[in-house]
């Protein structure tokens, strides 16, 4: 495989090095392990990534896996606990209580306001009973105490991920703290995390421009598929999601073989191997649900949506189109680049150059890599012109797509820019990680990177053109303006 | 160097690349005060708007097509400026980086395009509600003028001309006024040559400062009692900012004061607040403190976002944990766990070579003496819980401080009056 071209001189290419150095190890319960050692500082970076997102939620229980992700710092059996036998029966009584109050709520507008304050008030007691057995940050502390960096979760729509860096003095408490959680967590505090997941749901998507546009694009282009369904999750089934929904969730998707572990830093690659054999020998692989996912079938129509929040105007516009690692995949990567990649770009010299946006941009594998996904562009216009302004000259640079040939200098540039970016990461050890668990753990291939230049390399122009014209039509096309209400 | 400016160097050969940041004695602190915005427009423009020998657009293809760049931008005790390439590629892209420090064009058409960004930008800045939280806590600390609060309106950008980026240019970047640190596969007595020959000719360095203003007694007068801020904007989610000033850089204190805010605040996972108004209360998703450590007083902060109908709720809580770290001393277990985590990730300062000796560039920038780094975890390991106390005793006033909320004031379940006076933001923007 080509990865560089002919000029580049030093004798040790870095990439194809690095990829023979990655161990390779599936542990007897089925989990992934994939090590990369590094000498330098003495850190080591962990990167745990479930295949379990927000697209494997049930219909009505949106929000439960990212929920979930943060039900995973609340300890187990032994971490969290003065007293897990004490708590267990309590645990029960608070669900019991929670339920009664949901049911109560869903009435809606016939619900009787004092019972629901009665209920209210048993739960908040129960709860406060509960909090006397608890260490609250238990988890988190351990991390900390020895220095962790960076401890965090995400969840997306294709995957989860649990990440954190640490002294690679202490790298055995990985195993050790992730094993205990993953084969006895207790998912305490439930019903208080949930509150707090309404409050970040607030923040980041009812209360925030950016996000409110992205939820109300999502769920018109996908009409069929849960990619139109918000990660964070609709407010009414958050408000309606039960502890015993979260243990449903973990016994289908939180097993070893749903698992994947990217290790980088300066670690011993057996070492690390014997001990997470030994630590995750209790943790037993599980049958993992072949739950079918509704397919989104086949755009008819343009799709457009006029969202109101007092912000200035922004706007989104996508086109459905087949994920990675599709090889019209890699075009649409090259057309992304091409459009919006720094100054030198499309959408900067055409757009934000003539004072049209302050900002335009096109962004590729939206909004996951798992089913067929799309290229959305995006920005915000300049006054006095609005979105249809921005809108007329984002099309008229995807017009000039399907009418000309991109020249081959401009090819050649980007893949250059590709090709430096690769090295910049790996100078980052919780950067390959990422990228190791990520590609491992949604395209079931961690060796992506590393081919990626070569597939990016074989977009030709007459590439370009056949996809351009393949997809980015009016009949595929969805609409979202953010604007002010009048 | 020869030219006079301060070199710090760490080879590093693992991969074929090379970065390099500079700092050049410089800030938006100095910029005239009616002339808000300059030093911003200044930072990008020397890179973007081209040199006396090469356009922009000539520039951005040379670079964009090897994969480097050369960027510069401006803070408010500082401007950067940095580059970063392959190997292979580093002669060509030093020379562009020391055209652009030494011979900007500040082209008008560019200066054009980039007013008319940073108008659009002013235009959207009621967007976000934490940021509004944000200006409107700077503004009641540090009143109208001051460097740390001062933001630019649309009037004054439209009034900077290229004639005030040049004059400004012409008075900081010289090569006494700056330092570099490089790190990246070099050896260095070839970098040294390297940088020798990029800036031969550039001389000068000494730079006359213009009088910075300090912030004003009177803010720190009328802060004896509290004063509440109300943005109207209609949200379901408020912002809420509670603080006011705090110290300055090179205060022997901090290290007191950084463990009592990792307590309180600081820490994103374990501190009072997040596991009170977090955990256990569920009222927010984020919710922390800082203190910052500028040259002049900088500030001591709590803020979170509740629900409109929990922003009285959470506000009393907040005071009452600034409150109590006042009052009682932190326990041992508390004061053990923030000095253990702070000094066990302290390795992680020294994460990449580029950090390493950008760091150490950036102390001596700041004036911190040399054996700053060697002797920090022993001054973190040395604050006792006393120490933590008598910090909080005389820097944190949670009964002098400003809030700030923004939000739908109709849907609080507090009245704000309960927190004081009460004086309600100009959003308005002035065309």
């Amino acid at each position: 495989m080509a990865f560089f071209s002919a000029s580049v001189t030093w004798a040790n290419d870095p990439v194809k090095g690095l990829e023979k150095k990655v161990a390779e190890h599936s542990l007897k319960n089925g989990m992934k392990l994939l090590i990369l050692e590094r000498r330098g500082a003495p850190l080591v970076s962990f990167q745990m990534m479930f295949r379990a997102g927000s697209v494997d939620e049930e219909s009505g229980k949106s929000g439960l896996a990212h929920l979930f992700e943060h039900m995973m710092f609340k300890g187990s059996q032994t971490v969290g606990t003065r007293d897990y036998k004490a708590e267990a029966p309590l645990l029960d009584k608070i669900d019991l209580a929670a339920r009664d109050l949901m049911d109560e709520e869903s009435r809606g507008e016939k619900a009787d306001s004092e019972k629901i304050k009665t209920l209210q008030r048993r739960l908040d007691t129960l709860e406060a009973e509960h909090q006397k057995l608890l260490v609250p940050s238990e988890f988190e502390e351990i991390y900390q105490r020895e220095g962790a960096e960076g401890l965090n979760a995400f969840t997306g729509r294709d995957m989860t991920g649990f990440v954190v860096n640490l002294p690679s003095n202490k790298w055995e408490l990985w195993p050790l703290l992730e094993a205990d959680r993953m084969a006895r967590p207790v998912l305490r505090e439930f019903y208080k995390e949930r509150d707090v997941v309404m409050e970040e749901r607030r923040m980041r998507y009812e209360n925030d421009p950016d996000g409110k546009l992205w939820e109300n694009f999502l769920a018109l282009a996908y009409q069929a598929h849960p990619y139109g369904s918000p990660t964070i999750g609709w407010g009414s089934d958050l408000k309606r999601l039960s502890r015993q929904d979260a243990v449903k969730f973990f016994a289908g998707h939180y097993a070893p073989n749903n698992a994947v572990v990217a290790v980088v830093g300066d670690v011993s690659a057996p070492e690390v191997i014997a001990k997470c054999e030994k630590y995750f020998a209790g943790v037993a692989p599980q049958k993992l649900p072949a739950r079918p996912i509704t397919e989104e079938p086949a755009q008819e129509g343009e799709r457009r949506v006029r969202a109101l929040y007092d912000s200035e105007p922004q706007l989104l516009m996508g086109f459905h189109k087949p994920s990675a690692p599709h090889a019209d995949n890699f075009v649409f990567d090259m057309i992304e680049q091409i459009l919006s990649r720094g100054r030198t770009s499309r959408f900067h010299r055409s757009i934000e150059d003539k004072k049209i946006a302050i900002s335009a941009w096109a962004s590729n594998g939206n909004p996951g890599e798992r089913f067929p996904n799309m290229i959305v562009f995006g920005g915000s216009p300049r006054k006095p012109n609005g979105n249809r302004e921005l809108e007329t000259a984002l099309l008229s640079e995807i017009d000039r797509l399907k009418n000309e040939k991109v020249p081959a200098r401009e090819l050649e540039k980007i893949m250059n820019q590709v090709e430096s970016d690769f090295i910049r990461e790996l100078a980052s050890n919780a950067g390959m990680a990422s990228r190791l668990a990520y590609f491992q753990a949604v395209l079931g291939d961690w060796r992506y990177p590393f081919a990626y230049l070569a597939g990016i390399r074989s977009v030709t122009p007459e590439d370009i053109l056949r996809v351009a014209q393949k997809y980015l039509n009016e009949s595929n096309r969805t609409v979202a303006w953010l604007e002010k209400p009048k | 160097m020869k030219c006079g400016a301060t070199v710090f160097l760490l080879p590093d050969h693992e991969l074929p690349l090379i970065n390099l940041s500079a700092m050049v004695r410089t800030g938006s602190m100095f910029e005239p005060a009616d002339k808000t915005g300059l030093a911003g427009l200044a930072g990008s423009l020397l890179r973007g708007g081209g040199t006396l020998t090469r356009s922009r657009e000539e520039m951005d293809e040379l670079l964009e097509f090897i994969g480097a760049s050369v960027e510069t931008g401006m803070d408010v005790e500082s401007a950067a400026a940095s580059l970063s390439c392959l190997k292979k590629d580093f002669s060509k892209t030093l020379g562009i980086f020391s055209d652009v420090l030494q011979n900007p064009a500040f082209s008008v058409k560019k200066l054009e395009i980039e007013k008319a960004k940073v108008i659009e930008a002013i235009r959207r800045r009621n967007d976000e509600p934490f940021d509004i939280a944000r200006r409107q806590y700077r503004l009641a600390i540090y009143g109208p003028s001051h460097p740390l609060s001062r933001t630019p309106e649309i009037p004054e950008i439209r009034s900077i001309s290229r004639a005030d980026l040049a004059e400004f240019h012409k008075k900081y970047y010289k090569p006494g006024n700056m330092m570099i640190a490089v790190s990246g596969d070099f050896e260095s007595a070839e970098m040294i040559r390297s940088l020798d020959s990029a800036f031969s000719g550039w001389t000068g360095g000494s730079v006359e400062f213009p009088k910075v203003e300090g912030v004003n007694p009177q803010m720190q007068a009328r802060a004896g009692a509290r004063q509440v801020i109300c943005a109207e904007k209609d949200l379901n989610q408020s912002s809420l900012i509670l603080g006011h000033l705090g110290i300055k850089r090179h205060n022997p204190d901090r290290f007191a004061l950084e463990i009592m805010n990792e307590i309180l605040g600081g820490n994103s996972f374990t501190s009072r607040l997040y596991k009170e108004i977090r955990t256990r209360l569920g009222l927010a998703y984020w919710v922390g403190s800082n203190f910052s450590e500028p040259w002049d007083l900088g500030t001591l902060a709590a803020g979170c976002q509740t629900k409109s109908q929990t922003l009285g709720k959470t506000a009393r809580t907040v005071l009452a944990e600034m409150k109590r770290i006042t009052q009682e001393e932190v326990t041992e277990a508390e004061l053990k766990f923030a000095k253990d985590s702070t000094i066990n990730s302290f390795v992680f300062r020294f994460a990449t070579p580029h950090a390493i000796v950008s760091q150490k560039m950036s102390l001596e920038y700041f004036g911190f003496p040399a054996d700053y780094l060697e002797t920090y975890t022993g001054k973190i390991r040395r604050v006792s819980a006393g120490d933590v106390l008598a910090a909080a005793k005389k820097y944190l006033h949670p009964d002098k401080m400003v809030l700030v909320a923004v939000g739908n004031k109709k849907d609080f379940d507090v009245p704000l009056e309960e927190f004081g006076q009460v004086k309600t933001a100009d959003l308005t923007i002035a065309e």
